[in-house]
């Protein structure tokens, strides 16, 4: 009934289409370039499919990636690739679905990564700062907990037999990946170290624990069910899993003492008992040695703390994957199930970009997250695949002036005919991209890492760049309100899909609304 | 081993317990060792409204292994780096009244500097600018040997009293005339202690402060260390008169 319908209406639209071009529209305006590639665009909308159940899900998490951010991120892709840049899209941009998503927390108007991502695994929207639990928990305290549990669409996937995958390019027990699979009072309780006293001793663990022991601990709260645990875990923060002694130091540390646990703990080793057909790894070597069609397990923790930003990644001591070659294998691995996968993939640095007020490093690592979400797409079959790409929420980060077309993203305003900057009224010139609060302008030349701005004096305000190159990749953006950091936003960011169920994607939605699609499309509650 | 006396009279009560052997040779470790600075800066200037302007301060130097710190005890900051095997040093900054700290990716810039010069942080003055002093002089044997090296140009002077088997400042002193404009910068040994239980503790004390990772410095805005650090500033405005504009001839001509 759909195709019939779905054809009586494409040829309906085509015949109306036709006759009024003929009829109405003269042919400098229906032969132009513009007019037909958006015709054309209707017309592969018209063949969308209507097919509502799927064997896998990919949900891409684009820590910080507002809108802004896409559309910058999209120009500079482009302007790299050396076209003018505003004609292109990210990868996902592409899909036939797209919502606005409501970021808030319960409790927040501006929105954080935990009660963001809790939202988005788990169905409804919760207090920030906290993770899997509903919003009675009281932040940071651990007495609050039980009895405010709740299950994510990863460990549904567990329970029903799905193979299941967690990846992010920030530490693995961040509260993105964390959301998955811990429930926590605190987010920053990513190991025992970081808790206090009364948590420990009320019972509470901590994150990196739980992801070690996700299996025990989800059989142990759902009596008669058997899973075999999560198949890939890829990231950083290996510091949150092994003891704070320096005789557990791996050849990638930076630190005189790699390891933050106090309970003399090596969870690295604890997860290679329980799981001996695993493979442990923590460089790039180890991870291109990952034979795919037959390892059963992988967790990879190829940094101390968070992985390097895509542009700096060059600097890691022993190498590590990109957040594209993760994707890659961890599909490689999951798709061995025939039973389906759910895989989470998180760009963790974005967000981070942006908090250090650098825009080279928050959209380079969002044109990461496109050649990532490409990958998936060539991995994987479009009519048993729903890949969802979404944010967590936006930064106050802005495109302002009147920049002519194809102007440098990442440079001055210069305006419609013109080859000099435009100065504002106080005789400077000014960037195109800026950001409302934050650490302000800081010019690190050739640095590819932004974190570096942090090692610098507040500098908010207007500054003179006239001799100031802000094309580079040690250039920070100007900020309006002086903070030790730049600040996430409160606007609605996007949700694009493809695949079976992606047609549910449209409207304005509750960024809880996620969770349901997951869980629509793969039938996780219903089994 | 804790002196507070004269840095001559230091050195020679310590040798007087060292064998005849030793003499000739310093068995004591340039890598395990707390030593404390006073530091004199001076600016007599015509146009000052008073015209002897003079500060004193205290510094601190640590030193375990690959770890070095700078405890700036007025500012209760403590700055420690950490060379690693390939070379790359990771600063830290610990913010001793609070008992925290924010970790740094090594190699990366903090405050202007990227840290690629260990011998600068190790001994507070560069290989490089040792390299181009003059050796005027030369006393004592094993760790009490000591060098006295200087450069003087038209308008300015250094000397650096060196202790090469510690790789230890004694005394560096820097004067720089600009017509009837002097400034006078001093730094002069003042304890010198081997006391590895007091150096382990040091770093003990420092490795239990609440520890973030710099990038994680924007994610979470109640986080009230966090925000207030844009107030605490850096080192380099609260300490001494070394790190002031006219003391980065120490630091082998590094401007910020």
């Amino acid at each position: 009934m759909n195709k019939t319908w779905k054809a009586s209406y494409g040829v309906l639209a085509l015949v109306i289409s036709s006759a009024l071009n003929a009829e109405v529209l003269p042919s400098y305006q229906t032969e132009n370039a513009w007019f037909t590639d958006a015709q054309s665009a209707i017309d592969t909308k018209l063949d969308t499919n209507n097919q509502f159940k799927a064997k896998n899900v990919i949900i891409f998490v684009g820590d910080g990636m507002g809108v802004s951010t896409l559309t910058a991120s999209r120009i500079l892709q482009g302007q790299m690739a050396g076209q003018p840049g505003e004609e292109g899209y990210l990868s996902f941009e592409t899909f036939p679905h797209t919502a606005l998503v409501k970021t808030y927390n319960v409790d927040a108007q501006t929105p954080d990564s935990a009660g963001t991502m809790t939202a988005m695994m788990s169905g409804l929207k919760s207090d920030a700062g906290v993770l899997g639990v509903d919003e009675d928990i009281v932040r940071g305290d651990c007495s609050t907990v039980t009895g405010n549990e709740v299950v994510t669409a990863l460990e549904l996937a567990e329970i029903k037999g799905l193979s299941t995958g967690v990846v992010s390019t920030a530490r693995i027990t961040h509260a993105t990946p964390a959301a998955t699979y811990a429930k926590s009072a605190d987010r920053n309780w990513e190991d025992i170290s970081d808790m206090p006293e009364d948590a420990v001793t009320g019972g509470c663990k901590d994150i990196a624990e739980q992801l070690v022991n996700f299996e025990a601990n989800l059989e142990a709260r759902f009596q008669g069910v058997d899973i075999d645990g999560i198949e890939v875990v890829m990231g950083g923060g290996r510091r949150h899993f092994l003891p704070k002694d320096a005789t557990f130091n791996s050849a990638d540390a930076v630190s005189e003492i790699e390891g933050d646990r106090t309970d003399s703990r090596d969870l690295t080793a604890e997860w290679q008992a329980k799981y001996s057909e695993g493979v442990y790894v923590m460089d790039q070597a180890g991870f291109d040695a990952i034979d795919t069609e037959n390892t059963k397990q992988v967790m990879g923790l190829f940094n101390e703390s968070h992985m390097q930003y895509e542009a700096d990644r060059d600097n890691d001591v022993a190498g590590e994957p990109s957040i594209a070659e993760m994707t890659g294998k961890a599909i490689d691995i999951l798709d061995n199930n025939d039973n389906g996968f759910f895989l989470m993939v998180e760009s963790g640095r974005i967000d981070h970009g942006h908090h250090a007020g650098s825009a080279y490093n928050a959209l380079t690592d969002a044109i990461a997250l496109s050649d990532a979400v490409k990958e998936a797409v060539a991995k994987t079959d479009p009519s048993e695949t729903l890949i969802l790409v979404t944010a967590d929420h936006g930064h106050v980060f802005t495109i302002a002036g009147y920049p002519k077309r194809g102007n440098p993203i990442l440079g001055k305003v210069v305006a419609i005919g013109e080859t000099e900057p435009t100065v504002a009224s106080d005789g400077l010139p000014y960037t195109t991209l800026g950001y409302t609060n934050g650490n302000g302008f800081h010019d690190l030349g050739d640095e590819t890492n932004a974190d570096a701005g942090y090692g610098e004096d507040v500098n908010a305000g207007r500054q003179d760049l006239t001799n100031v190159d802000t094309t580079t990749s040690g250039f920070h953006q100007e900020a309006l309100i002086p903070m030790s950091s730049e600040t996430h936003s409160g606007e609605d960011i996007t949700l694009h899909a493809q695949g079976p169920g992606a047609q549910l994607v449209q409207g304005v939605v509750e960024q809880s609304v996620v969770f349901h699609l997951i869980e629509q499309s793969l039938d996780l509650i219903q089994e | 081993m804790k002196l507070s006396l004269p840095l001559s009279f230091m050195l020679s009560s310590l040798l007087i317990t060292l064998s005849s052997a030793a003499e000739a040779q310093c068995e004591l470790s340039p890598s395990n060792l707390q030593a404390s600075y006073q530091l004199t800066s001076s600016d007599n200037s015509p146009n000052l409204s008073s015209k002897n302007s003079s500060h004193t301060s205290q510094l601190n130097l640590w030193r375990q292994g690959n770890t070095v710190a700078h405890q700036y005890p007025q500012t209760d900051i403590t700055e420690s780096w950490f060379l690693l095997n390939n070379k790359q040093i990771k600063p830290t900054r610990f913010f001793d009244h609070y008992q925290r700290g924010i970790e740094y990716q090594p190699g990366e810039v903090v405050h202007g500097k990227s840290e690629h010069d260990w011998s600068y942080r190790y001994q507070f003055i560069s290989d490089k600018l040792i390299s181009q002093l003059t050796l005027s002089a030369e006393t004592g044997k094993g760790c009490e040997r000591q060098q006295v090296l200087t450069q003087t140009s038209t308008n300015s002077k250094i000397e650096l009293v060196w202790l090469p088997e510690l790789q230890l400042i004694s005394r560096f002193s820097w004067t720089k005339n600009q017509g009837k404009h002097q400034t006078h910068e001093q730094w002069q040994l003042t304890e010198l202690s081997h006391d590895a239980n007091k150096i382990t503790a040091f770093f003990k004390q420092l490795n239990h402060y609440n520890m973030t990772d710099y990038a994680d410095i924007g994610d979470d805005h109640s986080d009230e260390f966090l925000t207030k650090m844009v107030t605490l500033g850096f080192v380099e405005h609260g300490a001494s008169g070394f790190y002031d504009t006219e003391g980065k001839a120490i630091s082998d001509g590094h401007s910020h």
